[in-house]
């Protein structure tokens, strides 16, 4: 896997007004060999003064207008170009044989799995292990939804298999979420001092030490070379041997409205005083229906597509808001008592362990008073009215 | 989001100062913040070098013509915006009268920032109005800034009563005295007795101070330009009490 190396000086330079009041900012990027690039960032409200400063500076010698960014400057010396992670569902056709549509879509999967391994052995960054769990989790999602339609029992012949290998990653990006996140949460602390929490970075660090050999020890094995080449095989297969069956069209359809059927019926049932098992019910409705909504892309009109999209995105940042409040607390509360049990826990870090939970807490409360604001929107009638008008005739 | 106005009849109790540096030590805890600067007079505006002027006027926001997103600019400092005031705030009183639901169209121009920003601040003119009574519907606390007299304490008791009327939500009313002077013995004894014995008045005084004043000149919140000054330090107590850390 090769890595592109950048270093770079930067520089912030202030822009005033005549009130000394900041108007843009300036940052100048130079790296160590290559031309340098200022960028001119406006403030909010002032726009005006940030073009201007682009037309004042286009007229000194030496400035040119350009349009690539630092990134496309680094990946012009990369020895290999990047793919477009997002292909998977391009080639679906309304009227191809569901079944054939399906297992091309899954073969795309398999391969941004394929290419996601090395990168993740090789710990270059967090982002090959996210992007190859939600190759994992679309397969398992399809598998589950519109599996159905696939062959030969294939979708339950492979799904404990997929399992396997989604639950395989999940320590591994669990901690590298809390890694990430944990400056953040940190920095938000009142009582406690951020430093206190050092003691849990390491005890994280740790942790996922641990967690990632046993993850890169899965990603060598028999089992998974196996399990990649036996449904590839079977992929194959299907391409190749399938006719007749329903067509794409009329599978999206149907499982579209199916799908927002049952997420809207949760819907209902939920309210601010639900209890967490069925405001967690609700989002694993809403995710199924997003799946959908992004494996049919293809073949649904635009506007109501976009309009429904827009309403179950902003329904499920709430709900994830919910959930990461209440998983999270929990995680807490368990790497406290374990950081006990090894005797790694000083008082002020339990402390401030303490009142991560609590700001998780306050977290999760606020998800639910928003959740009935987001809840009316997403069960309106022009929503049940978009789903059936969604796919083309 | 959590809507906070400072607000008292009367003026020079230091609402301004109240809400720049509140506003900014908000913004210093990470929320996304918003100063909207409802005094015609436009301190607020002013200290943070923001011109003092909103296309339209009042009366475009009012009558909707514009939304306050369009009148937002950003300040020198991270995470706070800021909506200035302008001159033609003045006649905002009319321009209410004239709409339907008078009382709640402070409220209904908040409402589409509700995703952009965590915590807002109104600095409201002094006076009893139609304005100020918008801004009570409009907010889940009030701030009121009192100079420790007996009359200013009677004036807080009118408020707690007028908005304890309201039907539906109420806002709450947490007032701190201001502009403290430990030479006087009135003052020290108000502020001790009252704030033990008296619900919604909050422990934190701010002391008057000369470090508070000079904001106008340096033009930046005390909390900015003198982080480690006594009267940060009150401002930070005063923050804590209100969000009740």
């Amino acid at each position: 896997m090769p890595v592109v190396t950048v270093r770079a000086m930067h520089q912030e330079v202030r822009v005033l007004d005549a009130e000394e009041k900041t108007v843009a900012r300036l940052l100048t990027e130079s790296p160590n060999d290559g031309a340098s690039q200022l960028q001119i960032q406006p403030l909010r409200g002032y726009d005006a003064e940030a073009d201007r400063i682009a037309r004042l500076l286009t007229r000194i010698d030496g400035f040119s207008a350009v349009t690539a960014t630092p990134y496309d400057l680094a990946l012009a010396r990369a020895s290999r170009s990047p793919v477009n992670g997002n292909r998977s569902s391009a080639k679906l056709r309304p009227e191809t044989s569901a079944a054939v549509g399906i297992a091309e879509m899954l073969t795309g999967f398999t391969a941004a799995i394929e290419e996601n391994v090395p990168g993740t052995i090789a710990s270059i960054d967090t982002e090959f292990l996210h992007d190859l769990r939600v190759a994992v989790r679309r397969t398992r999602s399809i598998l589950k939804l519109v599996g159905d339609v696939l062959p030969g029992g294939l979708a339950e012949r492979f799904a404990p298999e997929f399992k396997w290998l989604g639950d395989l990653t999940t320590p591994v990006r669990d901690l590298d979420v809390y890694l990430l996140e944990l400056d953040s949460m940190a920095a938000r602390l009142t009582s406690a001092d951020p430093q206190d929490l050092d003691p849990f970075r390491s005890f994280l660090v740790k942790h996922r030490g641990t967690e990632r050999r046993r993850l890169v020890r899965g990603l060598r094995s028999r089992r998974f070379e196996q399990l990649i080449s036996d449904w590839r095989d079977a992929l194959g297969q299907v391409a190749r041997d399938a006719d007749g069956g329903p067509t794409v069209a009329m599978l999206a359809r149907r499982r579209l409205m199916q799908a927002y059927r049952n997420a809207a019926r949760r819907g209902s049932q939920v309210n601010e005083t639900s209890p967490s098992e069925d405001v967690h019910a609700l989002r694993k409705r809403c995710k199924e229906l997003r799946y959908l909504l992004e494996v049919f892309r293809p073949v649904c009109g635009n506007t109501p597509h976009r309009a429904l999209l827009k309403e179950l995105k902003s329904l499920q940042d709430t709900l994830g808001d919910f959930q990461d409040g209440e998983v999270q607390r929990e995680a807490v509360r368990e790497f406290a008592a374990a950081m006990m049990q090894q005797g790694v826990a000083p008082p002020k870090t339990l402390l401030a362990m303490g009142e991560m939970a609590a700001q998780l807490d306050a977290h999760q409360l606020n998800a639910r008073a928003a959740l009935a604001g987001r809840l009316q929107p997403f069960l309106a009638d022009e929503n049940r009215a978009r789903v059936k008008a969604l796919v083309r005739r | 989001m959590k809507v906070y106005a400072t607000y008292n009849i009367k003026g020079g109790v230091g609402k301004t100062s109240a809400a720049v540096n509140l506003a900014h030590l908000a913004a210093l805890d990470g929320h996304k913040v918003l100063l909207w600067d409802l005094d015609p007079q436009g301190a607020a505006t002013y200290m943070f070098r923001v011109r003092p002027k909103v296309k339209g006027g009042g009366r475009a926001l009012v009558e909707g013509s514009r939304s306050l997103d369009d009148a937002i600019k950003a300040s020198d400092f991270d995470g706070l915006d800021v909506v200035p005031a302008d001159f033609r705030y003045r006649n905002l009183d009319v321009q209410l009268d004239d709409m339907k639901r008078p009382t709640r169209r402070i409220r209904e121009l908040l409402r589409p920032l509700q995703t952009q920003y965590d915590v807002v601040f109104l600095d409201c003119p002094p006076s009893i109005s139609l304005l100020s009574e918008n801004v009570l519907h409009a907010v889940d606390t009030l701030l009121v800034p009192m100079i420790p007299a007996t009359l200013s304490v009677r004036t807080f008791d009118q408020l707690t009563d007028f908005v304890s009327d309201f039907e539906g939500r109420r806002p709450l009313v947490q007032a701190f005295f201001s502009m403290v002077d430990r030479r006087k013995r009135l003052h020290c004894d108000l502020v001790q007795h009252l704030s033990t014995e008296r619900a919604g008045i909050l422990a934190t005084a701010i002391p008057a101070l000369s470090i508070i004043e000079q904001m106008a000149e340096h033009r930046a919140p005390v909390t900015a330009f003198a982080p480690h000054s006594a009267a940060s330090h009150c401002y930070r107590a005063l923050w804590a009490e209100i969000t009740g850390r």
